[in-house]
């Protein structure tokens, strides 16, 4: 799990599925994220397949945390896996989610811009 | 088939026969991982509850039937309520048995003297 940057955005790459084993790093690793991130910040779950309940309370956590930090969180890169997971908790109510990482960035992109 | 969970560990190597065993009966890719997810959910509500009670451990046994997967977890304790979320969560906690009700095709949870069982069976490909 690392952090990237690409302009004014920041990327943090999960590679590897979130269980009990690991989700208390992934916690740390995501709250350093939204602090240290400026305004746009990218979850990129491209290499993901599995995630726990509590790493997505996590990332539940995170969206609206950064709302009230006034940044911009998305979450990208969504394996069909976890799409079904996403649509049983409700995830696109209270935050955005697109298929590919591509689509994450153009439309920060577009924000950053306007 | 069945097991003593003691630690996290234990739950972790409870997913990972879970994955085994739905896998060697040709459950799809997509069903083994929510399998998985169901045996994580429901052994990290069992294990808090035991730390919370200081409870040992709790067993969880495994069947394959006609029926599909039956999963069963045994401890020490007393009923819950198995309520489906309708309202949306944006907390950290609170998505464990949702998900299980939405995942698993049949879940109840039953009261026997000083002990509950928790039940949830997923059929193939539905």
């Amino acid at each position: 799990m690392f952090v990237i940057q690409e302009g004014l955005i920041d990327i943090f790459q999960v590679n590897e599925d979130i269980t009990i084993r690991n989700v208390e790093i992934f916690q740390n690793k995501m709250k350093t994220f939204l602090t240290d991130a400026k305004q746009f910040l990218l979850l990129d779950l491209e290499h993901v397949e599995y995630l726990n309940s509590s790493a997505l309370g996590i990332i539940a956590h995170t969206a609206m945390q950064s709302k009230q930090l006034d940044k911009k969180f998305v979450v990208a890169g969504i394996h069909p896996s976890l799409e079904e997971i996403f649509i049983i908790v409700k995830f696109s109510s209270f935050m955005r989610l697109f298929p590919t990482v591509e689509e994450g960035m153009d439309y920060l992109t577009n924000d950053i811009s306007n | 088939m069945e097991k003593e969970i003691y630690t996290k560990e234990d739950i972790y190597k409870a997913m990972k026969f879970t994955e085994e065993l739905a896998n060697e009966h040709d459950f799809s890719p997509n069903e083994v991982l929510k399998l998985q997810l169901v045996t994580e959910e429901a052994c990290t509500n069992s294990h808090e509850y035991c730390e919370k009670m200081n409870y040992k451990s709790f067993s969880i046994k495994w069947a394959v039937t006609s029926k599909g997967i039956e999963i069963l977890l045994r401890q020490k304790g007393s009923s819950f309520p198995l309520v489906q979320q309708h309202e949306i969560n944006k907390g950290k906690r609170g998505r464990g048995i949702p998900l299980i009700l939405n995942i698993m095709d049949e879940v109840w949870v039953k009261e026997d003297q000083d002990h509950i069982e928790f039940y949830m069976r997923k059929e193939k490909g539905v």
